[in-house]
């Protein structure tokens, strides 16, 4: 038996290449970034294994578009030739493919709704530039998701398999390196050690198992518990545990799907498990041997330890690093999730925008038309923004046959018309921006979150860009601020500055200095913001002088006193003057948190800032020791 | 390109539960026999949160009326497919073969519907392009090099989930009939849904299988579609007295509606659900039952707070049909 990852994964993996799991969607949780290209090589053999077809792997990226997917034209020996998409290649008879993507959340908007079109569907269709097919899709997915919350649940819906992720030890990292150097020296692909998983998928892809009326009926229990935890209700659901469940019996070389191969469907998916009752025997996976390394919880350990407490099985005496020696080498499951729902978009803090599949109109009736990111093209009355490739194609349709109507033109040049022309279809440009000024000191992370929701709640609905000025940061320079900028607010640096700890020191006026830096850059060099929303969260009392900001030098043994405080000001009254001066919608506030002493700095920040006041008096007293 | 086309032989794969084995979903499936019974109702929308089976309903729909999947377009489409362009493979070969578009296609006698998923997804010009040809019944082409008139004419059925936003309300008022529809959450049908769709996956599994199960259904099918045609062969031999067209016209102004379509949708539906019933002429009955799916959509709140008939209604339909 392979070690690569947890069985419960590999399980979950088996139960995908059966193909009982119509779609054949996997949605991977705590795996972004980690192992997809492990675990789609693993994936592909045990397809292969079930449909004796080649089996080959694509990659979805943030960046791929509508031609990317579906297929275009491309110039090939003197004419043009139909290149297939990412969606539509590899399915030819005796065929199939794997989509890998490694996080659904950085796609396309583009990208999301052709996903959106095809995946689950029994029938796929393809109507672009003169091509039409339809066809019974032959893709299987396999799809990152840390961020549920940011992602159209209508989308997370098509997904009726959810597991979790690999997490590869180190020396199961180091092995395949080189096993993935050996490969690119030896022109070969090395296949991944499955053991014998590829024997059961074999014998299993012939059984046909009937479904016990007792199992029916666990299967809409298990959906109804997840009520629990918040859950919503889907009528794919029971289906997909369903199918699960009779994978699971084939597998196992079952006629009939009982009782136990629901349960251990839903185990392999993380549904929550029933609490037993006092007498009640232990159910199947807590009497088995867990493989994957997690902790163990006893009936007899549970009271010597406080409630809830989980225990190492064997003896506690024992050196740690004997006992591991001894012990295979464990894969972990990324989190503990017995407690919670595999489906949990249900639970989260819904933190995308409405209508999130909708192609986005502009905000703002001003010229940013030929700004926005490109996501394909159309026919166009003039050269404005001239799509080059896409005005070339629809011309190199025509070349033939203008060649026999028009044989007074050269020969050898292409003839182009102005019902030729393309220009780019865009999607409206990032007409506004957070400038989001974050002192660390004044404030803990949790509660930081949640007074700033409502200003990151509006970047993420407005697709508005991000400049974090991160000051007085645990591991940033202490004498100066720093700034991040980023064209979304859900981006991994973004979240993680949001939560910095706090560091020495509140290099305030460098903060304000760096803002005013981006204000003076976005507000005068003619781009695309229309509206800038500059929020700083501080309780005014900045302690480093701007100077030794400057220089990085702090002189000893001279008191900072004011200095700090008044460098900031000074930065605020220069933001003042940039800010009421320029055409642009400004929104500048200071978020006053109270904080004794000297509460009065906040609001004399904001009047220097000509900005308003958001008074959150209700978390005093939650001040970060300084 | 995909081998696994459909149709060798023109017909698709029966990979899709057939229509008649669709449990549940009475108003659905009210709403597209409707449409089939009595053409000129003019489509359906059927808008339901995720995994209430909308799709399934319409291409298993499609199947049975025309014996193959509805025309679709797919929200990838663009808009030499949509109206008709030439033929590129045939053109890089200087052979000008003009090819359909998917609205003339829909329009052929073994179509007839044009079917949108995700239709609150469209881009706003394809949406333009349908409302254009839709509103006449022609599509006037005049685009590279070619000057073609095409008569146009099919059920536009659609299926949206609200949570993606609503649609135009100029969008919204193609559609005859409007249903609400939601996942079945009751037990017992949840568990009927469960007993079909696992006995479906069976019969695909193999031939042997899937015999008695696919023979059960075909004979459904053509039973229930012995029903449809023969209530489409006498739609207008059903009489709509005076009284109930004057009803129409008093709930169409009790409910608000502006467009003139809702009248002539409630009635004309009342019209085909009596000749569905064998009965010779409408009655309050059948206005009753088929109300909310030609009216709510038309409702100036249909804008603001989507597709709904709230329980407000019911009372007041009731006090104009004399209940």
């Amino acid at each position: 038996m392979s070690r690569l990852f947890s069985d419960r994964l590999l399980e979950g993996l088996a139960c995908a290449a059966l193909g009982t799991h119509h779609p054949n969607g996997i949605l991977l949780f705590n795996a972004v970034g980690k192992d997809m290209q492990e675990i789609a090589s693993v994936w592909r053999e045990m397809i292969i294994a079930t449909t004796d077809d080649t089996v080959d792997i694509v990659y979805l990226r943030s960046w791929h578009d509508d031609e990317d997917l579906w297929g275009s034209y491309l110039p090939v020996a003197g004419t043009f030739a139909r290149k297939e998409g990412l969606l539509t290649g590899g399915q030819a008879e005796g065929q199939r493919r794997i989509v890998v993507i490694p996080e659904l959340g950085n796609l396309s908007l583009t990208a999301m709704r052709s996903i959106s079109s095809i995946l689950g569907m029994e029938t796929a269709y393809l109507d672009r530039h003169g091509q039409h097919h339809d066809w019974i899709p032959k893709l299987y997915w396999l799809v990152g998701c840390d961020r549920p919350d940011a992602i159209s649940p209508h989308l997370l819906d098509r997904f009726g398999l959810r597991l979790h992720g690999g997490n590869l030890s180190a020396t199961k990292r180091s092995k395949n390196i080189l096993a993935q150097l050996e490969e690119g020296l030896s022109n070969e692909r090395t296949l991944p050690d499955l053991g014998d998983w590829i024997d059961k998928l074999r014998t299993a892809r012939d059984r046909h198992p009937t479904f016990s009326e007792a199992a029916q009926n666990l299967v809409l229990d298990y959906i109804d518990r997840l009520k629990d935890f918040g859950s919503g209700y889907s009528g794919h659901r029971d289906i997909a545990l369903a199918r699960l469940a009779v994978a699971v019996a084939k597998l196992e070389g079952r006629d009939e799907v009982d009782l136990s191969c629901v349960e251990k469907a839903a185990h392999i998916e993380g549904f929550p498990m029933p609490k037993p009752t006092k007498n009640e025997a232990p159910s199947i996976h807590q009497t088995s041997n867990r493989l994957d390394g997690e902790f163990k919880e006893t009936q007899t350990d549970r009271q010597q330890t406080p409630e809830g407490t989980p225990v190492y099985g064997g003896s506690p005496d024992r050196d740690r690093e004997t006992i591991a020696a001894e012990m295979p080498e464990p894969t972990r499951d990324a989190v503990t999730e017995e407690e919670t729902s595999p489906y949990r978009e249900d639970a989260a803090d819904i933190d995308r925008e409405a209508a999130s599949l909708r192609l986005p109109v502009s905000a703002f009736s001003t010229t940013n038309a030929a700004k926005g990111v490109i996501t394909g093209d159309r026919p166009a009355n003039d050269t404005c923004d001239l799509a080059i490739t896409a005005t070339l194609r629809e011309a190199a349709k025509y070349q033939p046959i203008r060649r026999i109507n028009h044989p007074e033109k050269p020969q050898g040049r292409l003839m182009l018309l102005c019902t030729d022309l393309r220009a780019h279809q865009r999607a409206p440009a990032i007409e506004r921006m957070l400038l989001l000024v974050l002192d660390c000191t004044c404030l803990n992370a949790s509660d930081r979150q949640k007074v700033l929701k409502p200003y990151t709640e509006w970047a993420y609905e407005s697709r508005a860009s991000v400049c974090l000025i991160l000051v007085g940061a645990k591991k940033a320079d202490y004498l100066r601020a720093e700034k991040i900028v980023a064209g979304k607010l859900d981006t991994l640096r973004i979240r993680t500055a949001l939560t910095a700890e706090p560091g020495k020191a509140t290099p305030l006026a460098h903060g304000l200095e760096l803002g005013l830096q981006a204000l003076r850059h976005k507000l005068r060099q003619g781009n695309t913001i229309q509206e800038v929303a500059m929020v700083v969260l501080t309780d005014g009392r900045g302690n480093v002088p701007l100077k030794a900001s400057l220089s990085g030098e702090i002189e000893p043994f001279l008191p900072v006193k004011r200095q700090g405080i008044e460098d900031a000001l000074q930065v605020a009254d220069r933001i003042r003057l940039l800010t009421s001066s320029s055409r642009h919608r400004m929104y500048v506030a200071v978020l006053d948190l109270h904080a004794e002493p000297y509460s009065d700095l906040p609001r004399e920040l904001a009047r220097a800032l000509g900005g308003g006041i958001v008074s959150l008096s209700h978390l005093n007293g939650k001040e970060v020791p300084r | 390109m995909p081998s696994e086309v459909l149709g060798s032989d023109g017909k698709p794969p029966d990979k899709i539960l057939p229509y008649t084995r669709i449990v549940g979903q009475l108003e659905l499936k009210l709403a597209l026999e409707l449409s089939y019974i009595a053409k000129k109702i003019g489509g359906v929308l059927l808008s339901g949160n995720r995994g209430s089976g909308k799709s399934t309903a319409v291409r298993a729909f499609g199947l049975l009326a025309y014996d193959g999947l509805p025309v679709t377009l797919p929200l990838n489409a663009t808009e030499d497919r949509i109206i008709g362009g030439w033929n590129i493979d045939a053109l890089m070969k200087a052979e000008p073969i003009w090819q359909d578009g998917l609205m003339v296609q829909a329009s052929k006698p073994d179509k007839q519907i044009l079917y949108i998923d995700e239709v609150n997804l469209l881009d706003d010009r394809v949406v333009n392009i349908i409302l254009d040809a839709t509103s006449t019944g022609i599509l006037d082409i005049q685009r590279e090099g070619e000057s073609r008139r095409e008569d146009i004419s099919f059920t536009l059925i659609g299926t949206m989930n609200p949570e993606e936003g609503e649609l135009r309300p100029q969008l919204l008022d193609r559609f005859g009939l409007t249903v609400n529809i939601s996942a079945a959450k009751k037990a017992e049908d949840r568990k009927a849904i469960l007993k079909t769709v696992l006995e479906f996956d069976e019969a695909l599994s193999s031939q042997d299988r899937g015999k008695a199960f696919f023979e059960v259904a075909r004979q459904e099918g053509k039973d229930l579609m012995d029903k449809l045609n023969r209530a489409k062969e006498r739609l207008y031999g059903v009489k709509v007295p005076d009284p109930i067209a004057d009803k129409c016209a008093e709930i169409a102004e009790k409910f608000e509606i502006e467009s003139n379509r809702g009248e002539y949708t409630l009635a004309l539906a009342a019209r085909a659900l009596a000749a569905y019933e064998d009965a010779n002429e409408v009655n309050k009955d059948h206005l009753r039952k088929v109300a909310a799916m030609s009216l709510q959509h038309r409702q100036p709140r249909a804008a603001q707070s989507g597709i709904i008939w709230i329980k407000n209604d019911d009372p007041i339909l009731d006090e104009l049909l004399g209940a």
